[in-house]
């Protein structure tokens, strides 16, 4: 077990140790290049390795959000909005970083992609369908399929506990009663939280 | 000098899982990377067999508040293949009876393993090899185990849950239970004593697949194939859909066909050249050797243990008389795991055999020098994996799908055909949730209008903008420039006869046979010029890697270039004619452009012949020549 977490520390020591490397080699690219797309890609990859507590994210965020406030054109302003957008969400975990910031560009993205479909020649849409097409935009926005982030904590730590448990019972529970009817417990108290856990989550 | 040992142990495993690290791509690997991804974020069901441990283990990882969802579950390839060495280097100790000789046998032995080519490729990208090569290496480690110490029916009991466990990851790992059966029964018979409680630790195992059915009644993020009742468990645990491929279907190939045996030696053979260099061949004959003297229990059980993974499955798998780049990425360089490793424990004895021999000679020079020698010469083949394998800046499958629906208007429909385009697309709109206005459908055949939509639910919210699709008028949507597609219609395409498909950016426009071909034209031109700043050449000249899809993805991302090219050729110039068939399984579609090259276009035809050369399919490290 001592192992396994060493081993766990040092994966995270690592993947810290090129997060930080990556985000640095990309936030001083993002702020040579001219070219605003590029310099957004750069920046996306710097959220993209988000470290927590890194002066690099906001960097990222800020310098993400000016060149949305620079470019004219509406596709790539939407671009540049969801490019934001989609950095933040890739980088969830138990939590989403700048999650306030989402909240602000979901009216934005609805907003150009409704534009976008009334400027777009081929479609029938007039100015009269806007409110429409923008609450449908907006509803798939904040439309959210990812499992609840609490039930697929009890599902990963349940499964963790059933295994251990039955592990433990094979070393541990045919040599003593004690240990049998501990393992047998914790067995079919985790077991039932990792069923119960894989439908609610 | 136990210290200096602990220290060498720990300072190599540091290394390899600083490579690693390092060598991870960046959000997502190419193949079923973005659908495992998207499976183990959404706690979904990838393809068949389902995977459901791998799918968890994915998930526990993608908490780490660390990187991006993608890169957090190929760190799990990472953390099972340290753990898949250190048991590799446990087996040799153990075997060398916990001596210095064999603490540097299995040291070197993992170097060897580490940086292999298809062992290093496999512990860097979303994939499940690593962690069905942790417990077949659990399993052989019980049966050596067995061997040194005698009979434990808690190791009886131990082997039947991995056994279990097994089958809710790779199936191969299952094979095991070959070289355990014939070693219980013919040493260790009071193994059949305990068969009944084995079974139930066996299904204890075995019930980590309840996952699929109570994930399956549930409308999950993501779902490849649904469980909801028992056939369609069995269907997806015995992988049914993919017919000659199927779990069932595949073990019979190792019962008849006698002279595909021939084959399979051969192709194996060539693996282990390719993988570990003919260097290390007297090496694991020696060690054969050892174990043979050592305990025939021991041999017969290592010997089988080899056999099953490596000539029985390459004769299931690997056993055609033309080995073609597809056969080597698919099967060669991602089955074979498990046979590499014992063949490095086989080594690793042979190795330790040898300075054995040294010191009863006392050949005090000689057993200062090989170690040295043997340990480094596995560093070198790491260095040649930096340059093959070090995939830290390959976003290639990553952007060139987010480049693509860049491209794409708003709310259109965007079709795929095959694993990769499919696969990555519902990483970057699952997880990523980018571009969800588009909604992605997968060709499930190329010769049928079988649709999947994965990339397009909740299907009440694509309903209210893209009414023309589901109300089935896609003749509607041609007609309005929202139909886009990677497939590129030929003759036996059911739309080819209603629709053209038109070179758009990366991928392909349908347009209705009827329009405006004048019209169409200048809305080519067009659009190719607002969406030209979304080209990115510089990722497909930097990913530094020789992995096969990346190389496919770029090859294939050329047809933007010429697109470009197309839309800003000027009205003289010269012309040049570019023939790219693209194959989707047994069906071919040939595509022909005639570009006028002048100044104003040159610059991208230079891009175009950059990417395809630096992405040449020849590059691939398994693929020598035309075999």
């Amino acid at each position: 077990m001592k192992k396994i977490i060493i081993l766990v520390l040092l994966i995270v020591f690592l993947l810290s140790m090129r997060a930080l490397l990556t985000q640095k080699s990309f936030i001083e690219r993002a702020q040579k290049t001219d070219n605003s797309i590029q310099a957004i890609r750069y920046y996306e990859r710097v959220l993209l390795f988000y470290v927590p507590i890194s002066p690099y994210n906001k960097n990222a965020v800020n310098g993400i959000l000016e060149k949305c406030e620079y470019v004219q054109d509406l596709e790539q302003k939407l671009y540049c909005y969801e490019t934001l957008r989609t950095s933040l969400y890739q980088v969830r975990s138990f939590f989403i970083p700048y999650e306030d910031e989402i909240e602000k560009l979901n009216p934005l993205i609805a907003e150009l992609r409704a534009k976008q479909m009334i400027q777009w020649k081929y479609n029938n849409f007039s100015d009269k369908d806007y409110q429409r097409l923008y609450n449908y935009h907006m509803e798939i926005l904040k439309y959210d399929g990812s499992p609840s982030v609490f039930w697929s904590i009890v599902v990963i730590f349940s499964l963790i506990g059933w295994i251990s448990s039955i592990i433990f019972l094979i070393f541990k529970g045919f040599v003593n009663k004690k240990y049998l009817s501990l393992a047998l417990t914790s067995y079919f108290i985790f077991f039932t939280l990792w069923i119960l856990g894989l439908y609610m989550a | 000098m136990i210290s200096l040992n602990k220290n060498i142990l720990f300072i190599v495993l540091f290394l390899i899982s600083f490579i690693y690290i390092f060598s991870l791509p960046p959000v997502f690997s190419t193949g079923d990377g973005g659908e495992l991804i998207t499976a183990s974020y959404g706690l979904g069901t990838p393809h068949p067999s389902g995977y459901p441990l791998y799918v968890q283990m994915g998930k526990i990882f993608s908490f780490l508040p660390l990187g991006n969802i993608g890169i957090r579950i190929e760190i799990v390839s990472v953390f099972f293949s340290i753990l898949a060495l250190f048991i590799v280097y446990l087996i040799i100790f153990r075997l060398s009876g916990s001596t210095r000789e064999g603490y540097l046998a299995g040291v070197a032995s993992i170097i060897l393993l580490a940086f292999s080519y298809s062992f290093f490729g496999q512990s860097i990208v979303a994939k499940f090899y690593t962690l069905n090569v942790f417990f077949v290496l659990l399993l052989v480690f019980i049966g050596v185990y067995t061997v040194l110490n005698g009979y434990d029916r808690r190791m009886q009991f131990l082997a039947s849950f991995v056994l279990g466990l097994t089958l809710s990851c790779h199936h191969t790992g299952f094979m095991m239970i070959v070289p355990l059966f014939i070693l219980s029964l013919f040493y260790y018979r009071e193994f059949l004593k305990n068969c009944f409680l084995s079974i139930i630790f066996f299904f204890a195992g075995f019930s980590v697949n309840l996952y699929l059915y109570m994930r399956g009644i549930k409308e999950s993020l993501f779902s490849m194939i649904s469980v909801k009742d028992w056939n369609s468990f069995v269907n997806v645990f015995l992988r049914k859909s993919y017919g000659a491929s199927s779990s069932i279907e595949t073990t019979s190939y190792g019962f008849v066909d006698f002279n595909g045996y021939m084959y399979a030696f051969k192709n194996y053979f060539y693996l282990i050249e390719k993988n570990f260099t003919l260097f290390s061949i007297p090496f694991f004959i020696l060690g054969l050797i050892w174990l043979f003297k050592k305990s025939k229990k021991l041999f017969a059980f290592i010997f089988v243990s080899f056999f099953v993974y490596s000539i029985f499955l390459a004769k299931l798998t690997f056993s055609t008389s033309k080995l073609d780049s597809h056969i080597l990425y698919v099967v060669g360089h991602q089955y074979f795991i498990p046979s590499f490793s014992i063949y490095c424990i086989v080594a690793g004895s042979g190795l330790y055999l040898m300075y054995t021999i040294f010191e009863r000679l006392n050949l005090q020079l000689l057993k200062k020098v090989v170690p040295v020698i043997v340990l480094f010469f596995p560093l070198l083949m790491g260095m040649h994996r930096l340059t093959d394998q070090y995939q830290r800046w390959n976003y290639v499958p990553y952007s060139y799908t987010k480049e693509l629906f860049s491209s794409l208007p708003v709310s259109p429909i965007y079709m795929t055909f095959g694993d990769n385009h499919a696969f990555q697309a519902w990483y970057i709109k699952l997880v990523g949730k980018y571009r969800e206005d588009i909604c992605h459908i997968t060709l499930d055949n190329y010769n049928t209008m079988v649709w999947a939509l994965q990339g397009c639910k909740p299907y009440k919210l694509y309903r209210g903008i893209l009414p023309e699709f589901f109300g089935g008028n896609l003749k509607d949507l041609t007609d309005k420039k929202r139909f886009y597609s990677i497939v590129a219609l030929s003759e036996k395409h059911p739309l080819y006869r209603v629709v053209d498909s038109h070179l758009y950016f990366y991928n392909f426009i349908y347009i209705a046979r009827s329009s405006d071909k004048k019209e169409f034209a200048e809305f080519f031109k067009e659009r190719i010029k607002k969406i030209e700043s979304f080209l990115n050449y510089e990722d497909c000249l930097t990913h530094g890697t020789d992995e096969r899809y990346t190389n496919m993805l770029c090859d294939f991302s050329g047809l933007a270039y010429i697109a470009v090219a197309k839309a800003l050729e000027p009205l003289h110039g010269e012309e040049t004619s570019f023939d790219q068939t693209i194959t989707y399984g047994d069906f071919m579609a040939p595509i022909k452009i005639n570009v006028k090259i002048g100044n104003e276009n040159q610059k991208y035809i230079d891009k175009y012949r950059a990417i395809r050369t630096y992405n040449a399919l020849n590059r691939f490290y398994l693929l020598e020549g035309d075999r």
